[in-house]
């Protein structure tokens, strides 16, 4: 009986353990890349509706004057980011 | 080079309003697009990750790497040669060149090879985000 369930948590954990690496994988090469390329888009709409704004908008996304450098090397960095952002920004 | 307009397009209001200064930020929110124009004008991702790998270690902001990737840009636009990307901003990195001085240094150094601007910026390329006359 015991072996049974010690079985099934195994192969629980294991389901558990292959279902969350491909979260990671999912975060690392899409949600957060897409983020990256939204946050940018974002960035780049406000500052076109309020160009005086350009440090509160910054800072109305979390991102310091060096985090929206590294931000924009980032996504230049990418050519699928950059293509994204670019075709966004139209 | 529709999308590269698009941009500009979309930054032209602003400026517009702004006068002719020309706030860092919206200067640097044009890389990811002038990268584009690259990769698809022909130069290989690797020689703009390059590029961008050199502007960045060297610590030079997001809008001042703008300043040098239109450069190189127009240079390919121009008819340098599209492996020939880049090829000058490590010089004149070390010679201590930094952001319009910078532009100016490489654009001269394509001036030098008889690769020529004025020719070859489209009238409806730039100019919205450009200040005029090359000073800040």
């Amino acid at each position: 009986m015991i072996a049974p369930i010690g079985r099934l948590a195994l192969f629980t954990a294991l389901l558990l353990a292959a279902a969350c690496g491909r979260s990671e994988g999912r975060a690392a090469g899409g949600t957060s890349d897409m983020t990256a390329v939204d946050r940018a888009v974002a960035v780049a709409q406000g500052i076109r509706a309020h160009p005086t704004a350009a440090d509160s908008i910054l800072a109305a996304h979390d991102l310091t004057r060096d985090g929206f450098d590294a931000l924009m090397y980032d996504i230049a960095a990418d050519s699928a980011l950059a293509r994204a952002y670019t075709e966004a920004i139209r | 080079m529709p999308r590269f307009l698009a941009l500009a397009a979309l930054l032209a209001a602003p400026l517009a309003q702004l006068g002719d200064s020309m706030p860092a930020i919206l200067q640097a929110l044009q890389l990811p697009a002038l990268v584009t124009e690259a990769r698809q004008a022909g130069v290989t991702d690797a020689m703009v990750r390059d590029l961008l790998d050199v502007l960045r270690r060297r610590g030079l902001p997001a809008d001042e790497a703008v300043l040098v990737v239109r450069e190189e840009v127009d240079a390919v636009h121009a008819g340098a040669p599209k492996d020939n990307f880049g090829a000058f901003v490590q010089r004149q990195l070390d010679a201590g060149h930094r952001g319009r001085a910078l532009a100016e240094a490489i654009r001269a150094e394509h001036r030098a090879r008889g690769i020529g601007h004025e020719q070859v910026r489209p009238p409806q390329h730039r100019d919205t985000t450009r200040p005029k006359g090359g000073q800040p």
